[in-house]
């Protein structure tokens, strides 16, 4: 094994224990923070796909691919999060008017 | 080579016990904490992996940007009532870990099986090769602006969407209703106007430098809008387009890149071909405009999820 | 040659002080102590780490650029605690 297998192997087991995580917690804050260790995973397995490949010049275009997942990563918590504060918000308001 | 063992090892250790604990650590605010060391440790895996472009992104975008909108949300509401729970108190961590481990074991098969990539194919010798036609001299940003551009249009395309349905959340879609701090106390003042400009310049020296080694738009309008997150907290309510300058500000990335395409189609060269002598300048052009632009949206995403002002904001409530 | 002996002695020193801010971390008994043994300790600990790294560096530049991130780092931790320390509630033993 080498070392991109060991961080080819590290980046699955980060998908896969934030998945689980994503399904198992009930928390929507803590769905999201799930969420983006799960996209690390995946990532760190394109950059390791890419470092394995050629481990002098690792290829670009799978950097590039990784690059965007960030920026979408960013602008699905941004969004997600969004919507998140408003439901809890509206969940707190409801408790307070009925007391 | 065994120094780069240990090293190795140390990282993975880091990357996993820091992942377990921003998942399963109780508490929301531990949560994100950790998840904020988890993000610096993977810009170190990054870079390790020779990956400095990723490792750059990561640390502004994924760790910086995210870590503000995280701990934003964690400060609105540190704690969350108790969770509903299906089954008995063991039931659930079995089944995930069961299928956790299941998923691992498959995965990770396949993953190895995908095989060694021989040395010399894909698409990495063909970029490296014809870097040079495309007007930059740092592969990455070729693919990101001249071989792939689609790619990196929907991909501006994808945050302006973001920002677009937060915006939806507010009243009329504009952000004044959003209550901005007053003016900082001296200490974080004083930090507000040392780090301000260093930030910026550091931007500016991205997006230059992404022509020629690691750096690009997309870290440049990061580090652009923690500038402007900063300045906003700091008391400059400006600082972030609120009103009129809102619309024009997020969307003027896309704009550029869509006008761009069409020039291209109207020169017929083709959907986003540019050529010679001018594609390297019309890169770094549109590279500037998309700095700004995602550094707004960005800096707008972190302003629309705070608390608009009571009354104001939210629909009344029936 | 002594650049190198120097680099590793610099390490050392500044590992020694975060083992020991860590260790303050998690033994004092509230936020404003621990506050206390984090940002000294660190501060050095990072400041050595950086002098320890500026003999290894290629250039003058690079050496500005190591010291530009201790600045940096030194400003953002004090404006941090300061604010942790000034907003934290009375400690609640």
């Amino acid at each position: 094994m080498t070392d991109g297998d060991v961080f080819l192997l590290l980046g699955v087991g980060l998908a896969v224990l934030g998945t689980v995580r994503l399904v198992l917690t009930g928390d929507h804050l803590r769905r999201v923070v799930a969420l983006n260790v799960a996209g690390s995973g995946v990532l760190m397995v394109l950059v390791a796909v890419a470092y394995r490949s050629n481990p002098e010049e690792p290829d670009s275009v799978l950097h590039a691919l990784v690059l965007t997942g960030i920026v979408i990563t960013v602008s699905v918590t941004g969004l997600a999060l969004a919507m998140v504060r408003r439901v809890e918000r509206d969940e707190q308001d409801r408790q307070a008017s009925h007391e | 080579m065994t120094v780069g063992l240990v090293l190795d090892l140390v990282l993975v250790t880091a990357v996993l016990v820091s992942a377990g604990l921003a998942l399963f650590v109780p508490g929301r605010v531990a949560s994100v904490m950790m998840f904020l060391v988890f993000g610096l440790v993977l810009a170190v895996v990054w870079a390790r992996l020779g990956a400095p472009d990723v490792a750059l992104a990561e640390a502004a975008i994924a760790a910086g940007v995210t870590g503000a909108l995280l701990l934003d949300a964690v400060t609105e509401r540190p704690r969350r009532g108790p969770d509903r729970r299906v089954g008995p108190r063991w039931l659930m961590p079995l089944l995930g870990a069961v299928a956790g481990a299941g998923l691992v074991v498959l995965l990770g098969a396949a993953a190895l099986q995908a095989g060694p990539v021989e040395p010399g194919t894909g698409l990495g010798p063909t970029v490296l090769d014809r870097t040079d036609d495309s007007g930059v001299s740092h592969p990455v940003t070729a693919v990101l602006l001249a071989f792939r551009a689609y790619d990196t249009l929907l991909e501006v395309a994808v945050l302006t969407l973001a920002v677009v349905v937060v915006l939806s959340l507010h009243r009329d879609g504009r952000l004044e209703t959003v209550p901005a701090p007053g003016a900082a106390s001296p200490v974080p003042d004083a930090l507000v106007r040392l780090a301000v400009p260093v930030i910026v310049l550091g931007a500016g020296w991205l997006l230059v430098a992404g022509s020629s080694r690691p750096g690009g738009a997309f870290q440049a309008g990061a580090l652009l809008a923690g500038a402007l997150i900063l300045l906003r907290l700091g008391g400059i309510r400006l600082a972030v387009p609120t009103g009129r300058w809102l619309r024009p500000a997020v969307l003027v990335g896309l704009a550029a890149f869509l006008t761009l395409g069409y020039v291209t189609v109207a020169l017929g060269q083709g959907w986003l071909v540019l050529a010679e002598p001018w594609q390297g300048t019309v890169i770094l052009l549109l590279e500037a405009v998309l700095t700004v632009s995602i550094g707004a949206c960005l800096a707008v995403l972190f302003v629309a999820g705070r608390r608009p002002a009571a009354g104001t904001g939210r629909g009344e409530e029936p | 040659m002594i650049l190198d002996v120097l680099t590793g002695l610099l390490l050392v020193a500044g590992c020694a002080f975060f083992a020991v801010g860590t260790l303050g971390l998690l033994r004092f008994p509230d936020l404003r102590t621990r506050l206390h043994a984090l940002t000294k300790a660190d501060n050095l600990g990072l400041g050595l780490v950086v002098l320890a790294l500026v003999p290894q560096a290629g250039s003058v530049a690079e050496a500005a650029k190591l010291l530009l991130i201790w600045a940096l780092a030194l400003v953002a931790a004090a404006t941090s605690s300061h604010l942790l320390g000034r907003d934290a509630p009375e400690e609640q033993t």
